[in-house]
């Protein structure tokens, strides 16, 4: 179990954000950049210290603001991965792996075995002997998991471990990643800027946004329930915010959001809620349409994005005002013609509207 | 105007590369005099000679004795310089680099009324039996002295190009900061080390006017290659022909030696890849 509270200044930037860990579990941090992630994993591994604040590891104070006690970057038992790596550039493979196991006492034939075990474990035990600048991106980052990993960290702090990677070995890694991590019984904290690695690997999901913890829950209520426009973005879905204005008696109530009105199921209150759209709940049309649809949005295409991995699927991107994203096939939009510039019609229907507060 | 430009352009260009051929010609002139000055024939019955031989065994004895002792001591203060926010900082840095340009000579005055009979210690040092001045003692010390600001400015420059998040990810895996000390800032300032001590080395086997007015000028005691030659030209100038010859070989295979193993000019930046956000 991890408890951290941790209030950081640096000059106009100010971290202040609480959080827990569940023990074995796994957070994905996300926010952009900026936002004060790299920091949080800093001040975890003890590089750098809160101003104010507490970090408790399975009953152990790491660090308590009230009594400036902080224990040492290297009496902390923690596995951390920078983004870039960094493998040592005077050793070769094996003794960048060996080098937090060689410790007074410990035979040597001991460490290389447990350092040879550990780049098997990430299948690469043929490049021992390598020096590390005869690697590809994808075998350094193996080689720093590896050398985490000897060590059995009771807690792992992973920064954006993907990121550089090229699409063929970050897919290989993600794997790789998610396998190891539940092998180990270890608390893990996952920075990442890709919505697939944080649903893929995080039990929890914290969102921090200059600074400040903005949202936290599974994967499944950040899909369902974003709060904030990074959030919705980052999931993928529209997310308008406004107050209930006039209700029909059919059940619907109007939302102010943008210069439109939005119909929504009505939730009662009249409090500010948000409304949610997914992209495939959009429809385009070229001209206005006739049907059941009770929202309908008219703008011109600011953007095409084919969706990976192959583009069957484009996002296209309406400058309305709030904006607003459909996903349809790439036939579809083919087939009408759809480009940049050209006006569209794009609707959704009350019921696709996933209301909350 | 592009023609007159052009014209210009030539003639400067002619001016740079005369000048640059006469500095070179200037630097290249005195060891070729010493090299074409050796007696044909005589070059190895020189060398052998015992005047020669004890000034060689004395400069090799002092100046590797004054390096060690540089080292020993100028690692430590060299790491506490880049890794301690030390008070009064500059005036340190500024000390250290005095010997570089004070004269020799005054140096070694200054040794002589800091450690002679009469100097600063000289009361405390002769209450315990010691006597520094001219003995082979004074020899290493006026050594050490100009030489320690050559390693020790050299290995700052060292340590300050290690990547500090090097140092922070040792810390990650478990090495406390000795071990990270050791096993990390250590091997990737190396070059530099080795770079300092050679010309700490150099500096200190070259040493003339500090170890004469300091150390004097005794056969076999205080008389090193250098003083050697100083004495040779006043009786015996081929005798101090060979040994300036001798001087020059050993300076200059240092110094190739130096930047043959790449470590000779300023240590190239020891990096990683680029800071993370």
């Amino acid at each position: 179990m991890l408890h951290a509270e941790l209030d950081k200044k640096f000059g106009e930037f100010h971290l202040e954000v609480a959080f827990g860990v569940e023990r074995g579990a796994t957070l994905a941090l996300i926010g952009e950049s900026g936002a004060g992630k790299t920091t949080v994993l800093r001040l975890l591994a003890g590089l750098d210290h809160p101003d104010r604040g507490r970090i408790v590891v399975d009953g152990e104070t790491w660090f308590d603001g009230t009594t400036a006690r902080a224990l040492p970057a290297w009496q902390r038992a923690v596995g951390y991965v920078p983004q870039d790596y960094l493998l040592f550039p005077h050793l070769d493979i094996l003794e960048n792996v060996a080098f937090a196991l060689r410790r007074q006492g410990r035979p040597d034939r001991w460490v290389r075995s447990v350092a040879q075990g550990a780049l098997e474990r990430l299948e690469i035990g043929e490049l021992a002997r390598r020096r590390t600048h005869e690697l590809s991106g994808g075998q350094r980052q193996r080689v720093a998991l590896a050398r985490v990993l000897a060590l059995e960290p009771k807690f792992l702090l992973l920064d954006e471990p993907l990121s550089a990677l090229d699409l063929q070995s970050r897919r290989s890694l993600r794997g790789v990643l998610r396998s190891l991590i539940s092998a180990l019984d270890c608390t893990t904290i996952y920075v990442t800027h890709a919505p697939i690695e944080a649903i893929a690997l995080g039990d929890r999901i914290l969102v921090i946004e200059n600074g400040r913890a903005t949202q936290k829950g599974t994967s499944d209520d950040l899909l369902r329930h974003p709060k904030s426009p990074y959030v919705a973005e980052f999931v993928g879905v529209n997310l308008f915010r406004g107050t209930p204005g006039a209700r029909d008696g059919s059940g619907l109530v109007d939302v102010a959001a943008g210069d439109r009105t939005l119909a929504v199921i009505d939730p009662g209150g009249n409090e500010e809620l948000f409304a949610a759209v997914g992209p495939r709940d959009v429809t385009l049309h070229l001209e206005g349409p006739s049907g059941s649809a009770r929202n309908v949005f008219r703008g011109r295409i600011e953007e095409i994005v084919p969706e990976p991995p192959h583009g069957e699927r484009v996002r296209v991107v309406i400058g309305s005002n709030p904006t607003l994203v459909a996903e349809i096939t790439r036939q579809a939009a083919d087939a009408m013609g759809l480009a940049p510039g050209r006006e569209v019609y794009a609707t959704f229907k009350a019921t696709a509207v996933t209301v909350y507060r | 105007m592009r023609r007159a430009n052009g014209l210009l352009g030539v003639a400067l260009q002619t001016a740079a590369l005369t000048a640059a051929g006469l500095l070179v010609a200037f630097l290249a002139l005195p060891p070729l005099a010493l090299v074409l000055r050796i007696p044909v024939g005589s070059v190895l019955s020189r060398f052998a000679e015992p005047v020669v031989l004890e000034a060689l065994r004395l400069s090799l004895l002092t100046s590797l004795a004054a390096t060690a002792l540089v080292m020993l001591l100028g690692l430590p203060l060299a790491y506490a310089l880049v890794s301690r926010s030390l008070r009064g900082r500059r005036l340190i840095e500024t000390l250290i680099d005095l010997p570089m340009v004070l004269p020799p000579t005054v140096a070694g005055a200054g040794l002589l009324f800091a450690f002679g009979r009469a100097g600063l210690l000289g009361g405390a040092l002769g209450a315990l039996g010691i006597s520094i001045p001219f003995t082979t003692v004074a020899v290493v010390l006026a050594q050490t002295f100009v030489a320690a600001p050559f390693f020790v400015s050299t290995v700052v420059a060292g340590l300050r190009e290690v990547e500090p998040r090097y140092l922070e990810l040792a810390a990650t895996l478990r090495a406390s900061p000795s071990t990270t000390f050791v096993r990390v800032m250590l091997p990737l300032s190396l070059p530099s080390i080795l770079a300092g001590a050679g010309m700490a080395w150099a500096r200190a086997l070259g040493e003339f006017g500090a170890t004469i007015t300091f150390a004097g000028n005794l056969p076999g005691v205080t008389r090193t290659l250098p003083l050697a030659v100083y004495t040779a030209l006043q009786s015996d100038l081929e005798a101090a022909v060979s040994l300036s010859v001798v001087l020059l070989v050993v300076s200059f295979v240092v110094l190739l030696g130096l930047r043959g193993s790449g470590i000779g000019a300023l240590p190239r930046r020891v990096r990683a890849p680029r800071r993370a956000g």
